[in-house]
């Protein structure tokens, strides 16, 4: 066969490569083409163009467009390489042949077509396969000028349009990113520092003024003095970054708001073009103040805390020194000072109950009287509104019941069976200053003798509480039983 | 000698404030009056000639550095009393001699001593 036509296929023994190899060899018998040694000389010469270049080439030609391509054309083909050469145009590319007949038309009707990145869903290796392709159709004609198929260059475009894509997609990610970042960010351009981006965050911290192609300083006035300009003039100048840690800016976040104290986390990044030279300023960070009231917060109620802790510490050594003199049996003056301690922590646990802002004067009552008399406590009676203590008033008002309870214990109106204390108190508002009357009356106890000698008790009782509210107390040994009276400003100024 | 001074005490815990004044009687003061608020001192002051003053800081949560700067102003000796571990007083009484709560008789009897 080769032999055959040999001699008429000069046209293809001048290329060599692997097509060239098989349309020579080819059984052309059952391609609607026909044997090459009959193609007409258009053809050839299409062919010999098409095997001579190495930019994806093929061409179709007669009624039923038999396939002819080059090396370069065969790796678009994929897994219809080689079965396609010579094979209709339409079987070979059934897949996409509703996308593409419109321009195969269009170049047999004699107008050559251009496209540019059109996509094709292709089946090429066995599944569907999405691709691109920049092509031409143009028409080839015979000796007589008439449209007998059609030439194609094409290149897949494939890979660029995905890195295209890809691009696109890493740049919206980023631009998300950059806009909706927790932190602020703004990119500076240029040594008078003009914005050139501002991401939301930025746009929250400045009262979300207008800052797309103005300068700091006409941004942000109110920054002048604060040493951020000149910041900015040295990192654009020097091209070291700075970083600033819970920096104090006075800055406007609201647009008609005051100038309000903020507190900042921020890194000044210069920007670097490829010839060294700084070209902008990248600002980004966290607005702190949260953060930084929070620490200054705590350290004020260690510090408090502290106070408190070394107050209580200096009471818990007044009342030792109080309690333990040299007149008293030691096992005795241990008994009292463990009482007087238990009094004093448990005034404490009330005050905690409220956050150490008051106590109930019935709580400190109920509190103490049970604390130091025990079953005895059930004939105390109680009558009085709801009047609450300020912290120091109310430590000092439970030490006092304790000393006027433990007293009651022990030679008043408690230390019998029978004996008992009514107390009471009420809120008196009739002058324009409102007072307290208090009432601790004891009766049905032993006849009362007055004291020999004031002790710690009746210090507290008379002149710790009396210090303390500003009031007059007036303490009675009456035979027929202990009358302790308070008549003071309401402290705290209400119930 | 010291019996004749008075002293002023501005101590908001009645309790604390007893213990100062007998620790201040042991150490022989003969007039020694306890004002438990800073309105209290400043009447004390305004009818009576002070000698020396101990002053807690924190009265009832107020500074009592006005009442200092005051006491100062009349030539009284001052002692502050804190609780607070580094209490940063204003320029002027930055060098004012205090006392760390709690504190002993020895301690305030060193202060004390000190004062011209």
């Amino acid at each position: 066969m080769s032999e055959v036509h040999g001699r008429h296929l000069d046209f293809i023994a001048a290329h060599t490569g692997f097509m060239a190899e098989i349309i020579r060899y080819q059984d052309w018998s059952k391609s609607p083409l026909g044997p090459p040694s009959r193609w007409p000389e258009a053809l050839k010469s299409a062919v010999s163009l098409m095997l001579g270049s190495e930019f994806p080439m093929f061409l179709a030609w007669d009624h039923d467009l038999g396939f002819l391509y080059n090396d370069s054309y065969s790796a678009i083909l994929g897994a219809k390489h080689p079965k396609a050469l010579g094979r209709p145009f339409k079987e070979i590319w059934q897949e996409i042949w509703p996308d593409i007949l419109p321009l195969i038309e269009q170049a047999l009707a004699g107008k050559a077509t251009w496209l540019e990145d059109l996509p094709l869903t292709m089946n090429r290796h066995g599944y569907d396969e999405e691709t691109w392709f920049t092509f031409s159709y143009s028409p080839l004609r015979d000796e007589d000028g008439r449209v007998c198929g059609l030439f194609c260059a094409c290149t897949e475009t494939t890979d660029k349009v995905r890195a295209i894509r890809n691009n696109q997609a890493e740049r919206q990610r980023l631009e998300n990113l950059f806009a909706q970042a927790p932190g602020f960010m703004a990119m500076l351009s240029g040594p008078e520092h003009t914005f050139e981006l501002a991401n939301a965050s930025y746009r929250r911290l400045i009262g979300d003024r207008d800052v797309i192609g103005r300068s700091v300083r006409e941004v942000l006035p109110e920054l002048e003095g604060q040493g951020f300009f000149k910041l900015l003039d040295k990192v654009y100048q020097t091209g070291e970054p700075f970083v600033g840690h819970q920096q104090s800016v006075r800055i406007r976040r609201h647009s008609k708001g005051q100038i309000e104290q903020t507190y900042l986390d921020f890194i000044y990044q210069p920007v670097i073009d490829s010839a060294g030279t700084v070209t902008g300023i990248f600002a980004e960070g966290y607005d702190v103040t949260d953060q930084k009231l929070a620490q200054e917060q705590q350290t004020l109620l260690i510090n408090e805390l502290n106070h408190r802790v070394k107050n209580t510490l200096a009471i818990v050594q007044g009342l030792a020194q109080q309690t333990f003199k040299l007149d008293v049996a030691s096992p005795v003056a241990r008994k009292v000072f463990d009482a007087r301690l238990k009094a004093l922590a448990s005034a404490h646990d009330l005050l905690t109950r409220q956050n150490w802002k008051a106590a109930q004067i019935c709580e400190i009552l109920l509190n103490g009287v049970e604390a130091t008399a025990g079953d005895a406590a059930k004939r105390v009676t109680y009558d009085g509104p709801d009047v609450t203590l300020p912290p120091q008033t109310a430590v000092s008002f439970a030490m006092a019941v304790h000393e006027l309870s433990t007293n009651a214990v022990k030679y008043g109106s408690l230390s019998n069976e029978t004996g008992g204390v009514s107390v009471s108190w009420n809120i008196n508002s009739e002058s324009d200053q409102m007072r307290l009357n208090f009432e601790w009356q004891e009766s049905g106890g032993p006849v009362v003798t007055p004291p020999g000698k004031t002790g710690f008790g009746t210090r507290m009782i008379q002149h710790g509480l009396a210090a303390e509210l500003h009031g007059t107390i007036n303490l009675e040994f009456a035979p027929t039983g202990v009358r302790y009276t308070i008549d003071a400003p309401l402290p705290g100024g209400q119930p | 000698m010291n019996n004749d001074k008075v002293v002023l005490v501005v101590e908001d815990e009645p309790i604390i404030g007893f213990a100062l004044m007998d620790m201040l009687q042991e150490l022989g003061y003969g007039k020694i009056e306890l004002a438990t608020t800073l309105a209290k001192a400043n009447d004390f002051l305004e009818q009576s000639k002070i000698d020396i003053a101990l002053l807690d800081v924190n009265v009832h949560g107020e500074r009592s550095y006005g009442l200092a700067n005051e006491l100062r102003g009349r030539g009284v000796s001052i002692i502050f009393a804190t609780g607070y571990g580094d209490a940063e007083y204003p320029d002027a009484l930055k060098l004012v001699p205090t006392l760390k709560k709690p504190f002993n008789q020895e301690e305030l009897n060193a202060a004390l001593s000190k004062l011209s």
